[in-house]
This record gives C-alpha cells, sequence and structure tokens, in this order.
C-alpha cells in the first residue's frame, strides 16, 4: 500500500513535471501545447491527490494523510534527481510505476 | 567630505537595522505575550481550551511581527502600528485587572 | 536608508536569521533526525544484547525474573521486545515507592535465557535526543530557552524563505548542477521546498512543545500562574488520551494466585497490528491485581498517537473496561496531533524512514544555505586583497559545524565500540569523546585553507562512519552478513545506514575534491591590478 502510495505521488510529480515549460523542453525538446500543458498539470495533481487513499487505508486518517505528506517529499526528490541527471527516463518511469506497484500489490 | 557623508549614512543604517531588530525581538515577544493572556480570557471556549489555544497561536503573532518589523517601509511605520497593535490587548487586560 | 521592498526586505532577513543561528540549527536538525532513531540507535550501542535471540514467550520469561526478584513489589513492569528495540527490559516499585517514569528498580534481560544480563554503560541515542533540545552541560531550562529562542528564529526564517521565494512553483523541479553559486541556491530551494511542510511543522511543532515555557501568560492570565490547575483541568500536557494511570493500593491487601497471562497476551497481540509494547501488573500477586497491556503505536494522531490499553483483573482474567474516551476538544487536538507528529513514537518502521528522509533533507537545507553565504560572497572577496574576518569565521563554522558533527557522531559510536565495557562513568566518557572530536573539527580550519579543511574532514567522516559495520566483523554475531542472513533487521538496518552516511561523505569528498575554485583568468588580471596599484 506504502509503496503503491509512492508510485503514485512519483507519477503525479512526474505529470506536473512535465506540465512546466522549460522542463517539457528538456524532455520532450519542445515546449508544449497548451491544452497538453494543461491536462499534464490536471493530471499531476490528480494522482497526488489519489495517492492519500491507499495512505489512508492502509493506516487510518491521521497517520495516513502524515505519511502521505512525507511521501509527497520523497517522490519529489526522486523527480527532481532523475530530471537533473536523466531527464529521458522521467515520461516512461512515471507511466510505469503506479502499474508496476500494483502488480507488486495484488502478488 | 565624501567619506564624512558615506560613514554618516552607514552609521544611520547600523541604527535602523538596530532599531527593526529590537522591535523584532522584543515586539515582538511582548506582542505575542500580551495577546496570549488577553485571548486566553477572550476565547469564547472552555477555560483551558482558550489557554491552549491562545498559547499556541501566539507564535505566529510573533512571527508576523517579525516579519513586519523589517517588512514595513520605514522604521516609525513599523514601531507606530506594532505599538497600536499591542495596544489592543494591553488595553483588554488593564480593564480585566481594573474590574476584578 | 532607501526602503527596500517587501521580497528584498524578508531575503535580508532570511539571510541574517538563517546565518546568525544556522550551525545551532544544524546541530539541532541533525540530532534531531538521528533521535527519530534514537531507540535503535541505543539498542545497536548496547552489543551485549545482540547476541540472544528473540523467543515468543518474552513475557513469560520477564514475569519469572520479577517473581523471584520482587515478589511483593507495588507495580511490576515489562517493556517487551519489538521491532526498534530488540531488548526485553524489567522494571518494579517497592510499596511506598513514588510509581513515575524514573525510579523504581530495572534490569535488562537476554531475551532467549531470560537471565539478566550486564549491559555496558552508555546513554546511547538517547544522548542525542537530549542534546537536541536540551544541549549538554547547561542547566535546563537555560538549554531550552537557547533552542528555544533558534526555533523562533527558523520560524522566521521559513515564513521569510518563502515570501522570498518567487518562483516557488515555476522552480519546483529546478536543479542545476556544477553550476557554482546558482547550483547552491537550487539545491537550499529545493531541499527547502520539497519538505517545507515538514519543515514548518516540525519547527512549529517544536515551539509547542516548548511553548509553556517559552509562552506562560495564557496560563498566568487565566489561572493566575497556577499551573496545576490548568493541567488538570485540561487532562495531561495538552489534553485528551485514554485511560487513567493505575493507582497503587495504599492498605494491605491479601495475596492471591494471579490467573495465567497467556490467553491475555494472545488475544491483545490478535487485536493489535504491531503487537504488545508493555505490559504492568500493579499490586501483583495480591487479589487487588490489574494487568495493564499496552499496545505498541498508535492508531490516531488526535490521541497523541498513544496506542490503546486492556485492562484486566489480575486474579480472574475479567476483562476491565477501559474508562470512556471522551472526544478530544479541538485545541487540544491541534497540540496532540502537532506534537504527535513531532515526536513520531506512533510510526512503524517505514514511516520512521519517511520522516527521517525528510529531516535529512531539512538538515541540508540549512547546510546549503550556510555555504551558500560564502559562495555568494566570493566573487565581491576576490576584488578585495584579503578575506574579511567575518567571512573567515562564517566559512571556519561551516566546516567544523556541517562535516564537524558528522566526525563528533562518528566518534561517539567508535567511543562506545572501544571502550572497556567496565570502565567507570562510561557513559560520560563516551560523551566527552563526542565533544573533543567536535571541538578539534572547529579548530581544524584554522590551520588549513578552506578547501583542504573540508576535503579533509569529509573524508576523515566517511572513513569514521563505513569503519564501525567493519569493526562489527571482529564480533561475528553482529556483522551485517550475519544480521542481515538472519533477518535481525534492526542491527543491519543500523549497519546500512552506517554504510550510506559513508558513501554519501565519500561523494561529498569526491566532488570537494574536483571543484575548480576560481578561473584563472580573473585571477591573472587581479595580480595585474594589484601590480599596477603597487
Amino acid at each position: 500500500m506504502i509503496v503503491l502510495c509512492l508510485a503514485l505521488c512519483f507519477s503525479g510529480f512526474g505529470s506536473l513535471c512535465l506540465g512546466v515549460d522549460r522542463h517539457h523542453e528538456q524532455v520532450y525538446g519542445h515546449k508544449p501545447a497548451p491544452l497538453r500543458r494543461q491536462l499534464l498539470r490536471l493530471l499531476g495533481w490528480l494522482l497526488l491527490a489519489s495517492a492519500a487513499v491507499p495512505a489512508i487505508f492502509a493506516l487510518g486518517t491521521s497517520i495516513g494523510l502524515a505519511l502521505w505528506a512525507s511521501v509527497l517529499s520523497l517522490a519529489a526528490f526522486a523527480q527532481i534527481t532523475l530530471l537533473s541527471y536523466r531527464p529521458n527516463l522521467v515520461p516512461a518511469l512515471s507511466i510505469g510505476a503506479p502499474p508496476l506497484a500494483l502488480f507488486l500489490h495484488l502478488i | 567630505m565624501a567619506r564624512t557623508h558615506s560613514s554618516e549614512n552607514a552609521f544611520r543604517y547600523r541604527l535602523t537595522i538596530a532599531a527593526r531588530t529590537l522591535l523584532a525581538v522584543l515586539g515582538g515577544y511582548g506582542f505575542a505575550a500580551l495577546c496570549c493572556a488577553s485571548l486566553a480570557l477572550a476565547l469564547p471556549l472552555p477555560k483551558p481550551q482558550a489557554v491552549l489555544a491562545a498559547t499556541q497561536l501566539s507564535f505566529a503573532l510573533y512571527c508576523a511581527l517579525a516579519i513586519w518589523a523589517f517588512s514595513a517601509k520605514s522604521v516609525r511605520r513599523a514601531w507606530c502600528v506594532a505599538t497600536l497593535l499591542c495596544a489592543i490587548p494591553a488595553a483588554h487586560l488593564l480593564m480585566r485587572s481594573a474590574n476584578v | 536608508m532607501k526602503p527596500l521592498a517587501f521580497r528584498q526586505a524578508n531575503a535580508w532577513l532570511h539571510t541574517w536569521t538563517g546565518l546568525l543561528l544556522g550551525w545551532l540549527l544544524y546541530a539541532i536538525f541533525l540530532t534531531g533526525t538521528l533521535s527519530f532513531f534514537q531507540e535503535e540507535i541505543s539498542y545497536w550501542m548496547k552489543p551485549e544484547l545482540h547476541t540472544a535471540g528473540p523467543r515468543d514467550d518474552s513475557a513469560r520469561l520477564a514475569l519469572a525474573q520479577l517473581e523471584k526478584h520482587a515478589p511483593d513489589a507495588a507495580q511490576w513492569n515489562v517493556s517487551l521486545p519489538g521491532p526498534r528495540n530488540a531488548a526485553l527490559q524489567i522494571q518494579w516499585f517497592e510499596p511506598g515507592e513514588r510509581i513515575g517514569k524514573g525510579g523504581g528498580q530495572r534490569l535488562t534481560l537476554d531475551t532467549s535465557s531470560g537471565e539478566p544480563v550486564q549491559v555496558r554503560e552508555t546513554r546511547g541515542g538517547s544522548f542525542l535526543y537530549r542534546f537536541h533540545f536540551e544541549l549538554y552541560a547547561m542547566p535546563r531550562e537555560v538549554a531550552r530557552w537557547i533552542v528555544g529562542i533558534a526555533t523562533m528564529l527558523m520560524l522566521v526564517a521559513i515564513v521569510s524563505g518563502v515570501i522570498t521565494h518567487k518562483k516557488i512553483f515555476k522552480d519546483f523541479f529546478t536543479f542545476r548542477p556544477a553550476k557554482g553559486q546558482r547550483s547552491w541556491l537550487d539545491a537550499h530551494n529545493v531541499t527547502a521546498v520539497l519538505a517545507l511542510p515538514f519543515h514548518f511543522m516540525i519547527t512549529y511543532s517544536g515551539l509547542l512543545l516548548l511553548m509553556f515555557m517559552l509562552m506562560p501568560w495564557g496560563v498566568e492570565s487565566a489561572y493566575q500562574g497556577d499551573r496545576q490547575a490548568f493541567f488538570s483541568e485540561a487532562g495531561g500536557r495538552g489534553g485528551g488520551g485514554r485511560g487513567a494511570p493505575i493507582d497503587a493500593p495504599r492498605q494491605p491487601v491479601k495475596p492471591a494466585q494471579m490467573t495465567d497471562l497467556a490467553p491475555l497476551l494472545a488475544h491483545a497481540q490478535q487485536r493489535w497490528p504491531q503487537g504488545i509494547a508493555s505490559l504492568s501488573i500493579s499490586a501483583p500477586n495480591t487479589e487487588r491485581a490489574v494487568v495493564e497491556l499496552r499496545q505498541r503505536g498508535g492508531d490516531s494522531l488526535l490521541e497523541r498517537g498513544n496506542g490503546e490499553r486492556l485492562r484486566f483483573n489480575g486474579v480472574t482474567g475479567a476483562a476491565m473496561n477501559a474508562p470512556k474516551a471522551t472526544p478530544t476538544p479541538a485545541a487540544s487536538a491541534v497540540y496532540n496531533v502537532f506534537t504527535s507528529l513531532h515526536l513520531i513514537r506512533f510510526a512503524g518502521p517505514p514511516l520512521r524512514w519517511m520522516f527521517f528522509l525528510s529531516g535529512l533533507l531539512g538538515t541540508a537545507m540549512i547546510a546549503t544555505g550556510l555555504v551558500l553565504w560564502v559562495v555568494k560572497r566570493l566573487p565581491e572577496r576576490k576584488k578585495l586583497s584579503g578575506t574579511p574576518f567575518g567571512h573567515r569565521l562564517v566559512e571556519m563554522l561551516n566546516v567544523g559545524c556541517i562535516a564537524g558533527l558528522p566526525v563528533a557522531i562518528a566518534a561517539y559510536f567508535w567511543a562506545n565500540r572501544l571502550l572497556p565495557a567496565g570502565l567507570e562513568q562510561r557513559a560520560d566518557w563516551e560523551i566527552r569523546c563526542f565533544f573533543i572530536a567536535w571541538a578539534l573539527c572547529l579548530l581544524h580550519p584554522l590551520l588549513r585553507s578552506h578547501k583542504r579543511a573540508w576535503l579533509e574532514q569529509t573524508s576523515f567522516a566517511a572513513l569514521l562512519f563505513g569503519g564501525l559495520p567493519f569493526f562489527a566483523l571482529l564480533q561475528p554475531s553482529s556483522s551485517l552478513i550475519t544480521t542481515v542472513s538472519q533477518g535481525h533487521w534492526l542491527l543491519a538496518g543500523m549497519d546500512l545506514a552506517l554504510l550510506a552516511s559513508a558513501a554519501l561523505l565519500a561523494l561529498a569528498t569526491w566532488h570537494i575534491a574536483r571543484h575548480q575554485a576560481m578561473p584563472s583568468k580573473l585571477r591573472l588580471t587581479r595580480k595585474v591590478t594589484q601590480e599596477a596599484a603597487a
């Protein structure tokens, strides 16, 4: 559950990151179209919010929210490190993380 | 001539910094303490809850005043506004002690 | 003086509140972050306990020892081994003794045999914890005031930092490595913003934990200074919480056979996901015996993260109703949530590691800020003939604290390993080693150029940290290979953390070694200008 929370946060930050003009350019070589940028940002926020759900489910409301808040920092840190040293991996890993976490959770 | 002028400016600069710092440190704490004491009596909550709420809030008030001390456009304005703000809880406490 | 714009004024305020107390705040943050694992560190620092393996019936062994040592005690306490501390500890209070946190008699038991074991005297992780808010070698109140004032300034630094940071959302993901001052600013911004809710929470909750000392004026005005009255009306420190403490019976009572505790323990184990933390028996071996089991961890921050307590009649084994938990009022709830988040007594290992990493980010935030202050002023310094005293002082304190404190901590751990177990005042000597090492690190930069000082201290720290797990190889039961293969994660985790710290410090050393000071063209220009002026 915690891994799922982490994966969703990671994904969410990846999406938000690509929604910033400068970083989109870093990864794809061009600035995003306005609609694409809006969608990336919306998706990012939705993913971040949804990450609270597995945390609350596993640990109860108050402690779950505390976990979610600290996982947010960790996930953001991971994305920033990735972006600084291997920007090309950001989209792939951001898309792949939640399904992988879900898979790990189900087995 | 130029040297005296700039050293005078430097002295004035240091004075304003000192004035703002004094306000932030003493005034900030004083304001927070006054509000803490005043709100503990004024808040419409059961007594222990009012004390808890007032004490917990006081640090935010201290922080706000410290930021104000340095952000105000002039030192005079900083001190004047801070004094006015402190007067409110001070007056309340004085009235309370006069009644009791 | 021309009035500064709002952002600029706050930038100035941020720089000065940050600089003046940055070194103290760094120490507070680093020791505080380590304190999240104080129990684990304490256990690691008692190698006598590492050889024993855990047993399912440790409670039974403990009770047998209590029966042997104190059959007529007023209260028995047993601290059961858990994921944070694999030690089994018993404590008892004789009739008439005041029952409190300290006091009573204690024994640590070997978990496999149940026999008392002689453990080396050490303050363990709690030295770091106490240092975090009470420093050392000064009256408690003085230290708490110093830490309290530093925390109040930290709050101002955080708020002014947020006000100053113009592009807080736009620059959220920005980190540009290897670009000198730009990189340091990015690093400072990233470490600050990433965990901003944590930094704000930990600072404000730190203030709340000290608030009755720092801001007693509410109690003064509402209760005319009668703190006892306030605390009893508020219901404990912050109000709320479950269960009343067990009272010791006063009149002599008839002895009675106690019920078998095994089914009670089994019931509790099933009920609580993290297991039983401790068990207490008041008036054992009498008709008034009451057994209280405490949950490990907690369910809700509103209740201060305290776990549930189950009480049973000691003779019949019947469950006793816990006093009805009243809903926590709002102001108390706020206090409980904030303080629980600071102390994280409720947290299991995964959440604890998360908070630890956030704490490290905060420590990095302070460190990068201090370094940034120096780096930012390098260009203007090149124009002067020498380094101003203030700048030199900041440089030396930076090295002595940012690199020096890790050296001191490693020295503390090494002292724990190397000092003879029977040494008089052993715990004090370990702490002396910590301070001697730190003092040397603060003086060392006096004798060295800035870059050399950094290099020597970070590489030394890396060696010290890395050496500890290797030293453990000398004791086969404690070595990393053994602990990992046996799944003894309490010890393995510590050794891995030491290795990771060593790796980080080694990486830092490598970066510093590679660092190019100033482009030679500028150096040449300066030399020409100096010669022309002469």
